[in-house]
């Protein structure tokens, strides 16, 4: 079977800063901080006390009760932008062959959030305070699973944990496989609630999150030079993908072309980049390569930017080097200036911000930036989004163990 | 045009073996590697048996600094993807190593970490924490260890599918070396799941065999009187790569990987769905691709969690994917013997179709004492028996409805490329 062409249909996005891709987007272009000191427990003897958090999340309605009380919040998260997506891309459990509708999430931690507390309680020599099957909650399996499963979606359901690439691997991986014609439809993203004890401490432990506790709102700072860390969030984002025949055939809203995937790793190190960011400049060439694009054709770079001295440095070689002169014309913002890192869901929901991109011809700004940092001295598009003509997105992630991994979203213009 | 994959290394650390020879001899003796806990004190819960690896010393593979910081489902990875690399005889240079991956099945994360952590964190406060606890704890730790160690530098992905973790990372190594995005994937799965908190609960939520007087007769899938899994844990690693690249190296070859399928059944989070089409439809699918029939099947290699109603499902699936006119072919659980290392279960499996085909030698079924009726299959028995094997099927499962199958072939060179 020839490749298939693959198209985004439907969009879920939850985020620190708007739920819904519209406000998700207005939020974006407005440069809306959702940074703050965390709610979710009392972190005052930690590290680091910030967070991105969804605070006025709900489930959504159509999730039966009998689930939810045994759902972590980042299933609930999942689940919930995957209901977002599907109604969003108009479709019809009735009307689909469900045996051809996989669904592809991607999470770096499991049901913390949940579960966390039962391994307090056995420690504490109370098993009957346990939660029955907690076991099978806690695995990330169950995030997919859930969404297989109330959504009535009976293709492949797969969960992927690649650390913070994990939801652009779980749409690289969905993207394969609808681009060899084994799927129609994909529900493809990823969800994260990490903001629980045991996990905000394991990177305030690594000395990987900012302190600048006194002052939240500017805490995320991208490619400025005082930036210290990065600020943990949680979130989830689910894209609906489809072969363009499919899509077209139900007469779907296509928002945008998905058209590249490149993934690559550093073999470096498993929490600092490499320096010569030599494998962040392959993915995104295997990205361009495998869309047939070169690096002209492309306006934006939608960075992983997390905020730590390491990483933007890498990242602004590695641009340079895969794109050559043409560096200097992208836009390169980062919105973890404000959302900040919500580690498994950070890629889907750039990639959101990307289609938003492709749809309003516009980019969103990197916020907080006040000192130039000499060696990222690229167009970061600071502090105020602006409009301009957005033919093609690159979107790159970076994760744990030096894991590189990029996407490229194109305009759906030819075809509308 | 679709590159055709084989397999081309093995390793191995399994609770009744380590190394593939080893672990293959002990499979063909009929050992088990279920025993009573070693690892806690076991004795006030209801199950206190399980399959351990035991006398398994992570210093002959890695660093004690190295061993200190990580989980053991880590120490079990390092050593299998060192093993598979060896056994594999490939040499990657810094320019190969760019179309090297890994694709590796965990289930449950670093949870003895995660124990241990939270005692720290509760009893001393959270500037004990350690530094290397997020690595340990993360699903993708595994793998980040271990592709560091092995220089990969092309597609790196831990999949997370419960039982099926492994199986689908194997699944996922193979699209990516049959597509062209890698050459060379390391993939399978490891798993060290053997904690007070998931033994003790799962025990009593009634999941896990309490045979706790014949650990070795205690895994007994499709067996009318079986009572329940059997946790096990270790690793498996397979090195899969593209055929023409596995040929230029003249590579020994063990067999080739012809098709893959996952799908859910989308019914509910702890059973399997009654008359539901599960891994009908994916052994059927598996087949289809890999240009095989079921009337050519001739070995079977089930999961068999030894739990009766999903023991039932899956001989029920077996019996109206193969009914056509043709006898069943024989069914082997390794779940019989090495008990069920959750995530890593696939990897074993993939392991144990890889070394039939090579060998021509049908593997074991262990414990068939009452063999349950309702859907009657045929399994191999206890001792290894010697072929012809042409074709096998790998079947995985687990909660949340997620189904897997795996079609392996006897290489045969002379397929048209």
């Amino acid at each position: 079977m020839t490749n298939q062409r693959v198209v985004v249909t439907g969009i879920g996005a939850i985020a620190p800063n708007g739920i819904g891709k519209e406000a998700y987007w207005k939020g974006l272009l407005e440069g809306k901080n959702a940074i703050g000191s965390i709610t979710r427990f009392d972190a005052s003897r930690f590290a680091s006390r910030m967070g991105g958090e969804v605070r006025d999340f709900k489930p959504h309605p159509l999730i039966p009760e009998s689930h939810l009380s045994s759902m972590d919040r980042a299933y609930q998260m999942g689940l919930t932008a995957s209901f977002m997506a599907f109604e969003d891309a108009g479709l019809d459990i009735k009307r689909l062959d469900v045996n051809r509708a996989g669904v592809y999430m991607g999470l770096a931690v499991a049901a913390v959030d949940r579960y966390e507390e039962d391994f307090c309680h056995w420690r504490k020599g109370e098993p009957g305070k346990v939660s029955a099957h907690w076991y099978q909650g806690w695995f990330p399996s169950a995030c997919s699973g859930y969404i297989s499963l109330i959504l009535g979606l009976r293709g492949t359901s797969q969960v992927i944990s690649t650390g913070c690439c994990a939801s652009p691997d779980a749409i690289g991986m969905a993207f394969d496989a609808i681009r060899a014609g084994r799927e129609d439809l994909a529900l493809a993203g990823g969800c994260e609630a990490p903001l629980t004890p045991m996990a905000v401490n394991a990177f305030c432990s690594m000395r990987a999150l900012s302190t600048r506790n006194e002052d939240p709102t500017h805490a995320s700072r991208p490619f400025d030079k005082e930036r210290d860390g990065f600020v943990m969030a949680e979130g989830g984002g689910v894209i609906v993908l489809e072969s363009l025949a499919h899509a077209k055939a139900r007469g779907a809203t296509l928002y945008a072309e998905l058209k590249g995937y490149g993934t690559t790793s550093n073999a470096y190190h498993m929490t600092a980049p490499d320096p010569s960011g030599e494998q962040t400049a392959r993915g995104l060439c295997l990205a361009l390569e495998d869309a047939g694009l070169p690096p002209e054709a492309i306006d934006v770079v939608m960075t992983h930017g997390s905020s730590t001295p390491l990483n933007e440095k890498a990242e602004t070689r590695a641009i340079k080097k895969a794109m050559g002169k043409h560096a200097a014309r992208l836009a390169i913002p980062s919105i973890k200036s404000m959302i900040g890192h919500p580690l498994g869901s950070a890629g889907v929901l750039q990639i959101i911000a990307a289609i938003g991109c492709l749809v309003r011809q516009a980019v969103p700004p990197t916020i907080n930036y006040e000192f130039p940092d000499p060696e990222c001295d690229l167009d970061c598009v600071p502090n105020h989004g602006r409009l301009m003509t957005v033919r093609n997105v690159l979107v790159n992630s970076a994760g744990f163990s030096g894991k590189n991994t990029a996407t490229l979203v194109a305009k759906m213009e030819e075809l509308c | 045009m679709k590159r055709r994959v084989v397999i081309t290394g093995l390793g191995i650390v399994a609770p009744n073996g380590r190394r593939k020879e080893a672990f293959w001899q002990a499979l063909n003796n009929g050992l088990s590697g279920v025993r009573t806990i070693r690892r806690f004190d076991a004795s006030s819960l209801p199950t206190q048996i399980a399959a351990e690896v035991q006398d398994f010393e992570p210093l002959e593979f890695m660093e004690s600094h190295e061993v200190k910081r990580m989980d053991r489902n880590h120490h079990f990875a390092m050593a299998a993807s060192l093993m598979a690399l060896e056994d594999s005889k490939i040499e990657l240079t810094p320019e190969s190593s760019e179309h090297a991956g890994s694709s590796i099945g965990n289930a449950v994360c670093g949870l003895e970490s995660m124990q241990n952590e939270s005692q720290i964190l509760w009893e001393k406060g959270p500037r004990w924490g350690s530094p290397y606890f997020a690595i340990a704890f993360f699903c993708c730790g595994a793998n980040g260890v271990t592709s560091i160690r092995l220089k990969l530098k092309g597609p790196i992905l831990t999949i997370s599918n419960g039982n099926t973790s492994a199986t689908d990372a194997i699944g996922a190594g193979f699209r990516l070396v049959q597509n062209g995005r890698a050459d060379v994937m390391v993939c399978g799965g490891t798993e060290a799941p053997l904690i007070p908190l998931l033994v003790g609960s799962m025990s009593r939520d009634g999941w896990l065999s309490t045979r706790n007087q014949a650990p070795g007769e205690a895994s007994r899938p499709f067996d009318r009187h079986c009572d329940g899994i059997v946790l096990g844990e270790g690793a498996a690693m397979l090195v899969l790569e593209d055929l023409s690249h596995a040929q230029r190296r003249d590579a020994p070859i063990y067999a080739e990987i012809c098709g893959y399928q996952n799908s859910n059944s989308a019914y509910h989070i702890l059973y399997p769905e009654p008359n539901g089409l599960g891994l009908i439809r994916t052994m059927k699918e598996a087949l289809h691709e890999a240009e095989a029939t079921p009337g050519q099947v001739d070995l079977i290699n089930a999961q068999g969690n030894s739990l009766l109603d999903y023991d039932r499902m899956e001989s029920r699936c077996i019996q109206e994917t193969f009914s056509e006119g043709n006898p069943i072919p024989p069914v082997s659980a390794i779940t019989s013997l090495i008990g069920n290392p959750l995530g890593a279960l696939g990897a074993f499996q993939a392991a144990v179709s890889a070394l039939a085909l090579q060998n021509q030698m049908f593997p074991p079924h262990a414990n068939s004492f009452t063999p349950d009726t309702a859907y009657p299959i045929h399994l191999t028995g206890p001792k290894a028996k010697a072929g012809p094997i042409r074709v096998v099927v790998q079947n995985s499962y687990c909660f949340m409805g997620k189904h897997s199958t795996m079609v392996y072939k006897k290489y045969e060179k002379e397929k048209d490329d």
